[in-house]
């Protein structure tokens, strides 16, 4: 086999993986590690037949997993329910604002005072009148299999205007005051 | 085509609910969702005046249009003037759909808002509210002067509105006239000395300011035929004698007036916005008085001492929406975390309703036909 055909070969190989798609219904099921185990002496014996040496082989113990196969990765999140919330009011403990429903917007908004101590202490500093928060509930599944509730609030951090904008803007207005000199 | 009001109205009611109002009749409808006020008003002769906008929970389309389309009128040429009374977002919802729709109506707004500062406003702070998904003055007003700026529209003389300024007149035997009462020349000039910081939040992210200052409101007096109205907008009583409805009654423009029979009361019904005086100098005893609702409060407005302090002055006060606020939806797994994290939680939009009020204007005197439709009440 030339180094080319090699190369192609594992070029064919590497196609043949596939991403593997969680079921949505699935996702607290744990994962078992498709990996292959690790290489036995047993493998290697019988690569030994290729080779030249006369010595032989001695058997070895099967090299034991840690995990027992289960695969321990991150936390999994399914969002149930989530709101855009435009402050209306910051108040001493609490913040009034308007929900919108971003799960499904044929729902009716909502007014909710929302505890002060729901939000980080760096979203505490940017909350105040007309700033937009967005609101998170759903469950959390644990590496463990455990399933707790999820809520996360997180403040947007709005843009601030680039130069080449606030002179758009600039001639814009310029245009419309002209408009209404017309008259 | 087909409105969606009709959905709002209860099957007793329907007898009369879409028939168009006749030329010699003034109509004052009042649509008021929950969060959102507009006033819709035939001055005689298929003349409509529009007073700001509001959409009902569900309609892509302004209040004003898909009642007139219920009607079976085109509200292409029947709307005459839209006037935005201030620039809250509960008043200006879908007014941009309005002028477009709309394209011979003029809009009028607050003088207090007049010149090029106000745009610049506008259009930057549209432009940082891009990636929010709820819709806001500034993308409102944005959205108007976008549609002029493309068109090369130019805008009217009457285009701010200031004390003792004829927004309209025709209509009915063209004697219907509709003049702004406010804001007064002392508002305006105030206002032009920080408009940023008035209409504006403080920090770097700016935003419209949702609940003051009222002052730059636009108050109107309608009057066709014999019948007047005041329509009182979101003005509010700040107390000072240059400002608010104190300049409304001290008015050179007043001495002429006579007391009208019917009031949208002021914002929502707010105590802030109450004046004995206007009852006692602007109004006919008992008039026919309507109030939107305002639930974007903890306690939404109006309260239950607003209803007893305004039906001490009148007992034909109507409400567009009653009770102000409902309950949240039901949601399993979400409740809970919900009411843990929060002080109180309702929903905003309650079920559509609006008050009717029609008048005969080839009477002296017209007695007013009030209608209910919907979750309109009389309180």
């Amino acid at each position: 086999m030339s180094v080319l055909d090699t190369l192609t070969s594992q070029t064919a190989s590497d196609r043949n993986l596939t991403t593997k798609r969680l079921d949505p219904d699935d996702w607290f099921k744990p994962t078992l590690d498709e990996q292959p185990a690790n290489r036995t002496d047993r493998d290697n014996a019988v690569n030994a037949d290729d080779t030249d040496s006369v010595e032989p082989k001695r058997w070895k113990p099967p090299v034991r997993r840690s995990n027992l196969g289960i695969k321990l990765d991150g936390d999994r999140v399914k969002i149930e329910q989530q709101w855009e919330c435009i402050v209306l009011d910051v108040g001493d403990g609490v913040v009034s604002c308007e929900m919108l429903d971003l799960t499904d917007e044929s729902n009716p908004s909502e007014f909710a005072e929302v505890y002060k101590t729901e939000f980080s202490e760096f979203d505490r500093q940017l909350l105040q009148e007309g700033s937009v928060f967005y609101w998170s509930v759903g469950q959390i599944r644990k590496p463990t299999g455990q399933i707790r509730r999820h809520s996360e609030i997180r403040v947007r951090r709005m843009p601030a205007l680039t130069r080449t904008k606030e002179a758009e803007i600039a001639r814009k207005v310029q245009r419309l005051g002209k408009l209404i000199q017309a008259q | 085509m087909q409105g969606k009001f009709s959905d709002s109205v209860s099957s007793s009611r329907r007898n009369n609910w879409s028939v168009a109002p006749k030329d010699h009749e003034l109509e004052l409808t009042v649509f008021g969702p929950g969060a959102g006020e507009c006033l819709l008003i035939h001055l005689g002769n298929g003349d409509w005046f529009c007073v700001d906008s509001c959409k009902y929970q569900g309609s892509t389309s302004p209040a004003a249009i898909e009642y007139l389309m219920d009607l079976r009128i085109d509200p292409t040429n029947a709307i005459k003037r839209v006037l935005a009374t201030h620039w809250h977002d509960d008043h200006v919802r879908g007014l941009s759909e309005i002028l477009r729709v709309c394209p011979e109506a003029k809009l009028a707004i607050s003088s207090a808002l007049a010149g090029d500062q106000f745009f610049q406003i506008v259009l930057e702070v549209a432009e940082q509210r891009k990636l929010v998904s709820g819709t806001s003055t500034a993308t409102e007003f944005a959205e108007i002067l976008e549609y002029w700026d493309q068109i090369g529209k130019t805008i009217g003389p009457d285009f701010y509105a200031i004390d003792g300024l004829p927004l309209f007149e025709g209509g009915f035997q063209d004697t219907s006239r509709v003049v702004a009462l406010s804001p007064s020349p002392d508002t305006v000039t105030h206002s032009k000395t920080d408009l940023v910081s008035r209409l504006l939040t403080s920090s770097a992210t700016r935003s419209f300011k949702r609940f003051r200052p009222n002052d730059l409101s636009v108050a109107v007096r309608v009057e066709a035929g014999s019948v007047k109205l005041l329509l009182g907008a979101d003005l509010e009583n700040n107390g000072a004698g240059n400002f608010g409805w104190n300049a409304v009654l001290l008015s050179d423009h007043r001495h002429t007036l006579h007391k009208a029979d019917a009031f949208k009361v002021a914002h929502h019904g707010s105590s802030n916005a109450d004046h004995e005086q206007v009852w006692a100098s602007l109004l006919q005893p008992n008039p026919v008085a309507v109030v939107t609702p305002y639930s974007k409060l903890a306690s939404p407005l109006p309260t239950d001492s607003d209803v007893s302090r305004i039906k001490g002055r009148t007992t034909q006060l109507y409400c567009t929406t009653w009770p102000q606020k409902s309950k949240p939806l039901r949601r399993q797994g979400v409740d809970g975390i919900v009411a843990m994290a929060t002080k109180s939680r309702h929903t905003i939009a309650g079920k559509r309703g609006f008050v009717r009020i029609r008048f005969d204007l080839r009477e002296l005197s017209p007695v007013p036909n009030v209608e209910l439709f919907g979750a309109a009440v009389q309180l």
